[in-house]
């Protein structure tokens, strides 16, 4: 069960990281993130399973907390994107300063 | 109980590819959401009945309907801009990243001894005590933290305002 928790995880890891460099929508990019950060928990809780410790909830439980609060500005942000821009393209996402007059 | 697990591998992996693939937002946060459906399954397995209570609760109950209510707010026409181009536009170099990701992993799965361990089910009495005993200075940072949050988001949407 530990290794299929294992394997799991690996899967989880490996489709966040994928969203995060091939999509290009921000919605997928944070769904991304998401699942990361499911793979971290999943490898928390199977720790915490081979070592019969509590440990490992312990620690999953404060990274659901922690995920929790990385996404709510995350969305706040994204809102925020959609608004400047108009778009949630992460290509289109370079401008490091306010927008100007210079566009016309 | 090894033909369950297995299931749920073959299931999960068939919803995340299907996250990777979908091009409409929407169903790619229901696709999300049945995979962390299973993963709560998953937990149970795992000897970890709290978690696999708040894997529902907090993510499918919170988080995805986060998701969900900001795919509202932003638009059908955001959405379908999205629909039309899906992928970024360096997209062969990441994905030649990814397989070399994919092979290492691979090669350090497969060559690990089996783990024999049996999994005993640690229940919410135990958590309980261990976030309340030793670890209570870290549930009140985290509890500190999620209301710097709040604050966060309040200062976001303020500035958000004053911009028009």
């Amino acid at each position: 069960m530990i290794e299929i928790a294992l394997a799991a995880a690996a899967l989880l890891f490996f489709v966040g990281l994928a969203l995060i460099l091939l999509r290009r929508s921000l919605v997928f990019w944070l769904l991304g993130v998401e699942l990361l950060f499911n793979a971290a928990l999943l490898v928390a809780l199977a720790g915490g399973a081979r070592w019969h410790a509590i440990g490992g909830q312990v620690l999953a439980l404060f990274i659901m907390a922690l995920s929790g609060a990385a996404l709510a500005p995350s969305l706040a942000l994204l809102l925020r994107i959609r608004r400047e821009l108009g778009t949630l393209n992460v290509d289109g996402l370079r401008m490091l300063r306010e927008r100007e007059k210079q566009d016309d | 109980m090894i033909f369950l697990g297995f299931f749920l591998l073959v299931v999960l992996a068939a919803l995340l590819l299907g996250v990777l693939l979908l091009r409409d937002a929407m169903y790619g946060v229901i696709a999300v959401a049945a995979a962390l459906g299973i993963l709560a399954i998953l937990f149970y397995l795992l000897g970890a009945p709290f978690l696999a209570a708040m894997e529902i609760l907090l993510y499918l109950g919170a988080i995805l309907v986060l998701f969900l209510f900001t795919l509202m707010l932003i638009g059908p026409e955001a959405r379908a801009a999205a629909v039309r181009q899906s992928w970024r536009s360096g997209w062969p170099l990441g994905a030649l990243l990814l397989l070399a990701f994919a092979l290492a992993l691979a090669a350090l799965l497969w060559q690990q001894q089996p783990i024999t361990a049996a999994v005993h089910a640690l229940g919410p009495v135990l958590l309980g005590r261990a976030l309340f005993g030793p670890n209570l200075w870290w549930s009140e940072a985290a509890a500190v933290l999620l209301f710097v949050v709040i604050a966060a988001v309040l200062v976001l949407h303020a500035g958000e305002k004053d911009h028009d």
